[in-house]
């Protein structure tokens, strides 16, 4: 009588049949360990009952893009930002630096137009808080 | 590997249809992996979600100094990790021996008559620890080798190897006592 294999040796022969496309002999496939390994090996390469919506992918690169914009009209308020401060930087530093005494003098004469531009300014601040807790926000609730 | 460098610098790039590609080649890896270790199929979908936005977070960090399958692998075990930590679920990530088929189980033969021997493995699966679970999941399912499930996993290769050998003679052994009285029916 034939022993039966090990559960190593069986385990063994099973990954060779399933890795290297060795299949079972009628002989081995006789044997009850390797029966049972057998059914096993197959279960376990089986598809488990568990699927993603059809649309899965393109929500995800949905997302993928809604963030890419989030990231460049960031990097786009930063460069705005980083332009007006750098402006004012040179405008004060040239002032200091060539002793420009009209500087007052021109601050005076534009700080006439302070009134319009900071309701201009403040207009701006307004329609985009305004996009972004109407519009954006919402788009983003409902994705 | 090519292939990934080809596709990875499409992705860099925005192109939509090549983002779309690497999503569809990859989420059947993704949701075998965290629909083996969340159990909740609702928590599923946003969990498979969660990685890939962190693929697209770390995409330019990819070095390709692995499979791209076997770095998104890595995040998705690391996404499932945390998730089970932040639900403060206590899995054991090893086994406590031997931990098939308890008292209050059906009975095989119980369980034949409400369930095929499909359902009843895949209820043995679940009950396995983590690091089995994950392993054999990678194994079989995924066609990784061991030195990629080592990658994912961070275990050593022979525990790897140790692991799957467990995880299957335990499945076996429970494929063993549901079938002499498969044969009475």
């Amino acid at each position: 009588m034939k022993t039966p294999l090990t559960d190593q040796a069986a385990q063994e022969r099973l990954d060779a049949a399933f890795r290297e496309g060795h299949p079972l002999t009628p002989t081995e496939a006789a044997d009850e360990s390797l029966r049972l390994y057998q059914r096993l090996f197959d279960e376990l390469a089986a598809e488990p009952p568990l699927s993603l919506p059809a649309g899965f992918a393109a929500g995800v690169v949905a997302e993928w893009q809604r963030r890419r914009a989030v990231r460049s009209e960031r990097r786009a308020y930063a460069l705005f930002v980083a332009g007006v401060v750098g402006l004012l930087a040179l405008a004060w530093g040239a002032g200091a630096l060539f002793r420009i005494d009209d500087f007052a003098a021109a601050w005076k004469a534009v700080s006439r137009y302070a009134g319009p531009v900071g309701f201009a300014l403040g207009l701006l601040v307004i329609v985009q808080a305004a996009d972004y807790l109407l519009v954006k926000r919402r788009q983003r609730i409902f994705s | 590997m090519s292939d990934d460098k080809a596709l990875v610098g499409q992705v860099l790039q925005g192109n939509a249809r090549a983002c779309q590609t690497l999503v569809e080649r990859h989420q059947r890896l993704v949701l075998h992996m965290v629909g083996r270790m969340v159990r909740q199929p609702e928590d599923a979908e946003d969990l498979c979600q969660e990685v890939f936005i962190k693929v697209y977070q770390h995409l330019p960090e990819f070095q390709f100094d692995a499979k791209l399958s076997t770095w998104i692998a890595t995040i998705a075990y690391r996404t499932g990790l945390n998730y089970l930590k932040k639900r403060g679920y206590a899995e054991p990530l090893e086994a406590p021996e031997p931990m098939l088929l308890t008292a209050d189980d059906p009975t095989p033969a119980d369980a034949l008559v409400r369930e095929d021997e499909k359902q009843f493995l895949q209820k043995q699966i679940e009950k396995l620890p983590l690091h089995y679970r994950t392993v054999l999941t990678l194994y079989h399912l995924d066609g990784f080798s061991y030195e990629e499930i080592r990658r994912v996993t961070n275990l050593p290769e022979g525990t790897v190897k140790n692991y799957l050998f467990r995880a299957r003679q335990l499945l076996k052994e429970a494929l063993q006592r549901h079938q002499p009285r498969e044969s009475w029916l």
